[in-house]
């Protein structure tokens, strides 16, 4: 087989990767970290805000809110691209397939509005002298998130016009909801930088909080304030984040990050097991795990202390009866429910099914993917991409922390796989011996899920980490020029012993999310 | 959801075309000259050469007895050329999805989602034919390098349709229309994309500069699907629903396959395209055949067993589980070879007399590139049938020139000039 592991220069970028642990917020020379200063002012060197189109749940979220069409409409769309593992489409244009797809999902759904939720938008009938111009106005607002100009109004009215003089009235309303589904004012989040008008960044801004806060559109009240001018200020984004954090929509953003945080969303398509020897693992289990992430991290920032060491270190969890048996207890009384974990088995989100099946194989552990999944999501250190011969040894070989060309990455990823070892590819608690080592980070050693889960959840490192995270998340940019902010965040995370929801605030009003909008 | 009708209807479509019945409409307006269609397959990890070295092939007709991997094509033996030592001369192992039909390197540095440099062959051959490529996978898994096969430029890849009704209803959408409705149907959406593109051009200018190229690249896409509106994607004939929505399941991965393939056959025998391809997961795979009902009862990810080969290369049940499984791959290929041969073409022999079929494959031995061994197949102006060609570490990239020279696009060379000598002869 020759040489297993290959040299392609890792040794070299993972020796160097150590010296990055510690320094994700920036040179670590702020002078803002006494308790109670503010935070550096960042926002000189800040690129402009990210330009993308709506996510699949987005969408989703989207048209429920707008018509609640009897069916899911994303089923055929592409995949989600990423940044950082966060669903963003901030890179590519949709490509000609995908807007097929839109422009398909924009008729049909079209279709239902005339049909069946015209009420929605007016009181009239698409005969009616009139009606048209004033669905254009309501459906218009609703569905590009803000007041269309009086230009765009006399264009789709004449859009309409040219269709309801051929072929009827309804049609012709049907083309412009097709038309405003189909838009980039529809589909894009952004801001319209290159205006100088600060009544149209206020309406950016809003929809921005929106799919930040609650991956879906403005409500009429956020959409009121950025008419009257409220989020021109600081002080009214405050008001409104604020009360944004309060309404429920907040849990399904909960839930988005904290599955694509650990990449355990998608799990069942991701995480096939071995069907002989795990028989009970099938999709609606691993759903109901991926759910429980989700599900956890709501809990805590919603009803619990909402601080990241609870997120690592909570026994509560949301199961139903088959998630249940994997986890040892008994169902709960409903369908799902919390039940409380085995205190000697289970601690939070590193010692759950979702992780542990994600970082698995189909039949065995993986030290690698457990360990390469905590540098990368808990620690923000970037591994390279292994050299394409790496794939060709066993799926955990200690043979890898000697090899010269292979041992400068896998001692930084394999002893803190080990440490996990407690656990079966479904996340079953098996036991024995799990020593674990985490390079960087003071203690390293520990044993088990347990002691490793709470050798993080104490780590400044993995709060410094989660911050970033976060940003990537509420900014759908990777960070890499935001080094200073990042660092900042940090600061404030542990200032506010790592309150989540503070975090998020903190983040839903900085000058890097609000762009040109209140300063 | 329509229901699924057999495909067996082809049968009985072709009893009736032989009885001078009106078939497919469109063929009525055609001449007598079928063009050559093409259509490209994709499958993971190296199984065929496993499978291949079990026999070597020489130069000449293939053996009488086929290797594993070919026996399932038997029945095509005369239709089959099969091209090997072929070199792709890109590094990549699992990332190396993104050459096999671009022929050239990724994009610059610092592009960690291995996104190709250039433009893919299928989608070059169609914008020379004057026809859209028609862009189709099965599980090909997320948005990155790993993921996309087609490109319609460098770093701009084309997410395959991943879902069968869905193609069918984009694809056949106004099959039945009668002509004042689909006039009217295709009004209204020259008036929908109209507007699309005047927001595009409007928003455009409302964004920072930086952010323009995007929306360009979106405006291009809008402006293909205006194109369109009155091609012959918006075939007249009489397809076949495939009864099958994709759920990402593994388990409904054959059936899904085979309603993809299922799906481009009609598409070229409506005339609604020349050039399809057919993305069998990601690199590396995305299936675990444990599909009893095929036949296969193989517990391990795809890649998995890849793997296993290379770690336990004496152990007999690796090797036939890897042997099993490409021999399915060619099991799909036969049955797409067979949908191509049930239906009847313009000039009064079947589609198969007419189409170039290309397996591809991702990687040869151990995620080595070098050495490919791909399966051609078709008509007699698409291959001399029943023959291995050993060519001796010829580019790559000449088999991509080669596509685009059968396929009557004239060009010099194909992706990446410096590595492209001159179409091969098979």
């Amino acid at each position: 087989m020759g040489n297993v592991c290959g040299g392609f220069g890792l040794l070299v970028s993972c020796v160097g990767l150590l010296g990055c642990i510690g320094a994700i917020g920036g040179d670590g020379d702020s002078d803002s970290s006494g308790p109670g200063s503010e935070p550096a002012a960042c926002e000189a060197s800040s690129p402009p805000v990210v330009l993308r189109y709506l996510t699949r749940r987005e969408y989703e979220n989207t048209i429920r809110d707008l018509l609640a069409p009897p069916e899911t409409v994303t089923d055929t769309f592409a995949p989600d691209e990423r940044v950082d593992g966060y669903g963003a489409n901030a890179i590519q244009a949709p490509s000609s397939t995908q807007l097929a797809m839109f422009v398909d999902a924009a008729e049909k759904l079209a279709a239902l509005t005339v049909e069946e939720r015209l009420d929605r938008f007016v009181d009239c009938m698409p005969a009616d002298q009139g009606c048209a111009e004033s669905f254009i106005v309501a459906f218009g607002r609703r569905a590009f998130r803000r007041p269309l100009a009086a230009d765009e109004i006399a264009s789709y009215l004449a859009d309409y016009q040219a269709i309801a003089d051929e072929q009827g009235e309804s049609l012709g309303f049907e083309v412009v909801a097709a038309s405003m589904l189909a838009s980039p004012y529809f589909l894009y989040l952004g801001e319209r930088g290159a205006l100088d008008d600060p009544e149209a960044h206020a309406f950016d801004l809003a929809s921005r909080l929106s799919y930040f806060l609650w991956a879906t559109m403005p409500d009429d009240a956020l959409l009121q304030a950025a008419e009257s001018g409220q989020l021109g200020t600081h002080a009214g984004v405050v008001a409104q984040v604020e009360r944004m954090m309060a309404d429920e929509r907040t849990s399904a953003m909960l839930g988005v990050f904290a599955r694509e945080w650990l990449a355990v969303d998608e799990l069942a398509e991701s995480s096939p097991k071995h069907p002989d020897e795990f028989p009970e693992w099938n999709a609606a289990l691993a759903d109901a795990a991926e759910r429980e992430t989700g599900a956890l991290m709501e809990r805590v920032v919603l009803e619990g202390d909402g601080r990241l060491a609870s997120l690592l270190e909570s026994r509560e969890a949301f199961v139903n009866a088959p998630l249940a048996a994997v986890y040892g207890v008994a169902a709960p009384s409903g369908e799902s429910g919390w039940v409380t974990l085995p205190e000697t088995e289970r601690s939070g989100l590193l010692t759950r099914v979702a992780f542990l099946a994600r970082t698995a194989h189909a039949s065995q552990n993986s030290w690698v993917l457990r360990g390469k999944t905590v540098r990368e999501r808990l620690l923000c250190n970037s591994l390279p991409p292994p050299p394409p011969i790496a794939d060709d040894s066993p799926i955990n070989d200690d043979s890898r922390l000697e090899d010269e060309a292979c041992k400068g990455c896998h001692t930084l990823m394999d002893p803190i796989g080990t440490g996990f070892d407690g656990y079966d590819p479904i996340g079953a608690f098996v036991g024995g011996e799990a020593p674990g080592f985490v390079s960087g980070l003071e203690p390293g050693a520990f044993e088990g899920g347990i002691e490793g889960s709470a050798l993080l959840a104490g780590s400044p490192e993995v709060q410094a980490c989660f911050a970033k995270q976060m940003f990537v998340f509420a900014n759908r940019r990777s960070g890499t020029e935001d080094t200073c902010a990042i660092g900042a965040l940090g600061e404030e995370l542990a200032l506010s012993n790592g309150s989540i929801s503070e975090l998020i605030i903190t983040l839903a009003t900085s000058p890097e999310f609000i762009g040109k909008g209140a300063q | 959801m329509n229901p699924r009708i057999s495909r067996r209807q082809w049968l009985s479509a072709a009893t009736a075309a032989a009885f001078g019945l009106p078939f497919l409409r469109n063929f009525a307006r055609a001449d007598s000259a079928a063009p050559l269609r093409l259509v490209i397959v994709w499958s993971p990890n190296d199984g065929q050469w496993v499978s291949q070295y079990e026999t070597p092939l020489v130069n000449g007709a293939l053996p009488a007895s086929l290797p594993t991997f070919l026996t399932p094509l038997e029945a095509f033996r005369d239709r089959l050329a099969v091209l090997g030592n072929i070199d792709n001369k890109f590094e990549g192992g699992h990332t190396s999805i993104g050459h096999a039909l671009t022929g050239i390197d990724w994009v610059g540095p610092n592009n960690n989602d291995f996104w190709a440099g250039g433009i893919s062959v299928d989608q070059h051959i169609a914008q020379a034919v004057g026809v859209q490529a028609l862009t189709m996978g099965v599980t090909c898994g997320a948005k990155n390098g790993k993921g996309r096969m087609s490109y319609a430029a460098a770093g701009t890849p084309i997410d395959p349709i991943e879902d069968p009704s869905a193609a069918f209803a984009t694809l056949f959408a106004d099959v039945g229309t009668d002509a004042a409705e689909l006039a009217a149907k295709r009004a209204r959406k020259r008036s929908v994309l109209d507007r699309v593109a005047a927001d595009l051009q409007r928003f455009q200018k409302e964004v920072p500069a930086e952010q323009r190229p995007r929306l360009e690249q979106h405006l291009d896409g809008v402006r293909t699907l205006e194109k369109q509106i009155d091609s012959g994607l918006l075939a007249t004939c009489d397809p076949t629903a495939p009864g099958v929505t994709a759920s990402g399941d593994n388990a409904n991965a054959p059936e899904t396959t085979r309603a993809q393939m299922r799906i481009i056959a009609q598409a070229l025998g409506c005339g609604a395209t020349r050039v399809a391809t057919l993305q069998l997961g990601r690199a590396g795979g995305s299936f675990t055949p444990l599909w009893p009902g095929e036949g296969l009862n193989i517990g391990l990810h795809e890649h998995e067993l890849a793997h296993a080969h290379y770690l336990e290369p004496d152990s007999a049940a690796v090797l036939a589980d890897t042997k099993a499984l490409e021999a399915w791959y060619s099991t799909q290929l036969a049955f797409l070879l067979g949908e191509l041969d049930a239906i009847p073409d313009v000039d009064g022999g079947t589609l198969l007399d007419n189409t170039l079929v290309l397996h591809v494959k991702e990687l040869s031995r151990n995620h080595a590139t070098n050495a490919m061994t791909y399966v051609a197949a078709g008509g007699p102006s698409a291959v001399v049938g029943n023959r291995f060609t050993d060519f001796a570490g010829r580019p790559h990239n000449d088999l991509l020139l080669t596509l685009c020279h059968k396929m009557g696009v004239d060009s010099e060379s194909f992706g990446d000039t410096s590595v492209t000598t001159g179409p091969l002869v098979f």
